[in-house]
């Protein structure tokens, strides 16, 4: 059997062609070699462990836990949605997501809170400690026989892997580009009408004023991009 | 008997190894180290690819939503191909370029809403590592003044390459197959695709010729079936008077 076995390699050999990094290595190469790959692999497991907080993110809001979302955060963490304003922290944060729907713990019968969170592009930063992502929002939100709407929007948010190696948000920004009543439609919408600051930031105001000016539909806003161009490597001018 | 046996363990043995690449990290451990680097080294290289390609696809619908057109066109390989529904082939990235005008202006246009989602990715990175296909789930809301919204889905069945270490698109083929008026919905209402421009005409008209709902085109398939590993490329299409397809 033995034989065969060998048989089997040696034939194997043949096959395959020779890849070039097959000469002997030294010990200290081959760790070497075997550090710049767990280097390439521990950034594949950010972008996924980025992915995943997201993801978790929109399923916790959808369901009305706001202290799950809020544990997402690192203790400097912020959240700006829309024009609200910057909230700094996960406690601030918990108690603005609790009061934007409706004040309670958990959704009220017949809430509709779909935060539909799509085509991630992930960048993760080259020593592998922090990420930036863009992400697509649908939002499906309304309330059994009162309203509906549908919410589109761009996240551009920012992440950190902490000391104890867990990855957390720093910064959620939700451009929101419009919130349309679902009947209308989104090509009803007049000027002003798509966005506007939410009653829960005016009674519980945030920590800082929004950190840009909104242009929602049908005017014309491009969110900023923080990666560049991918082919070309050069940044994204239409966001400035 | 015995002997043949052992031929055909040797001859099967063989074959296993050399048609699997990726299936080297599963070799025995008699492997030299530097062979293990390099299996290891191509696999970590496949899913890099992986990520690269969905990045990439996700920043084209980014880019294509708000009218960037340069930095679309960008994202193409040098003679890379583009093609929505029955608008035909454009190719090379300046003829992209100057193609993506039909869709607007650079910069969008107020009160124009041209979101095209870039969902539900089945990558798969070809055996050298250079090149790649993508199908992609393609949602679409669409808005211009004075008229309906329009709700929009198709498939996108994408090539990539890698060209000097960056991966870029080298081939794209969005097949729109369900549009409709907003107001009216799907029930109601199917819109049917826009054709060849008469303006600026493509280098080589649709490759394919079908029809949005109520039709029900099957987009061929650029990954084999994960479970049986049966091609699902040349699948038989519904029937459609006009072309003589029964």
């Amino acid at each position: 059997m033995n034989r065969v076995l060998i048989l089997a390699l040696a034939g194997a050999a043949i096959a395959l062609p020779q890849p070039a990094a097959a000469q002997k290595l030294s010990e200290a190469q081959i760790n070497a070699q075997a550090d710049a790959l767990t280097a390439r692999v521990e950034k594949l497991e950010g972008t996924r462990a980025v992915k995943k907080l997201q993801r978790a993110f929109g399923y916790y809001v959808d369901r009305g836990l706001w202290g799950e979302a809020a544990d997402l955060f690192t203790d400097d963490g912020t959240i700006e949605i829309g024009m609200d304003g910057v909230y700094v922290g996960k406690t601030r944060i918990r108690e603005y997501l609790k009061l934007l729907h409706g004040g309670q713990e958990g959704l009220i019968y017949g809430q509709l809170n779909e935060w539909v969170t799509l085509q991630p592009s992930v960048e993760i930063a080259k020593d592998g400690r922090t990420a930036t992502a863009r992400w697509r929002d649908l939002g499906m939100l309304g309330q059994y026989k009162k309203h509906a709407e549908w919410r589109n929007g761009i996240y551009e948010n920012r992440y950190e892997k902490g000391a104890d190696g867990i990855w957390r948000i720093k910064s959620l920004h939700l451009y929101v580009n419009f919130l349309a009543p679902y009947q209308k439609g989104w090509a009803r919408l007049t000027p002003g009408e798509g966005l506007v600051q939410s009653e829960a930031s005016k009674a519980y105001p945030a920590d800082r004023p929004p950190t840009v000016s909104y242009k929602p539909f049908p005017e014309v806003q491009v969110p900023p991009f923080q990666a560049p161009n991918p082919a070309t490597g050069k940044p994204v001018k239409g966001g400035k | 008997m015995r002997r043949f046996k052992s031929m055909q363990a040797l001859i099967l043995a063989t074959a296993a190894l050399a048609s699997a690449t990726p299936a080297l990290a599963q070799s025995p451990v008699s492997q030299s180290p530097e062979a293990r680097l390099a299996a290891y080294r191509d696999r970590v290289e496949r899913l890099e690819a992986q990520d690269a390609v969905e990045n990439l696809q996700a920043d084209y619908g980014y880019y294509f939503d708000k009218g960037l057109w340069d930095d679309v066109a960008d994202l193409f390989s040098k003679d890379g191909s583009f093609e929505y529904g029955q608008r035909g082939v454009y190719i090379g990235r300046e003829r992209i370029r100057r193609a993506l005008l039909l869709f607007g202006p650079n910069g969008l246009a107020p009160a124009h809403l041209n979101n095209h989602m870039q969902l539900q990715s089945v990558v798969v990175v070809s055996k050298d590592g250079n090149s790649a296909t993508g199908r992609w789930q393609g949602m679409v809301m669409l808005s211009e003044p004075g008229r309906n919204g329009v709700w929009g889905v198709g498939i996108y069945e994408n090539k990539y390459v890698k060209e000097g270490g960056v991966w870029k698109i080298s081939s794209l083929h969005f097949y729109p197959t369900a549009l409709t008026d907003y107001d009216l919905g799907f029930m109601k209402s199917t819109l049917p695709m826009e054709g060849m421009s008469a303006l600026f005409p493509p280098d080589r008209p649709p490759t394919e010729v079908y029809r949005t709902l109520p039709g029900n085109y099957i987009p061929p398939f650029s990954f084999d079936h994960p479970v049986t590993g049966k091609s699902l490329k040349d699948l038989p299409q519904p029937p459609d008077d006009v072309l003589g397809r029964k």
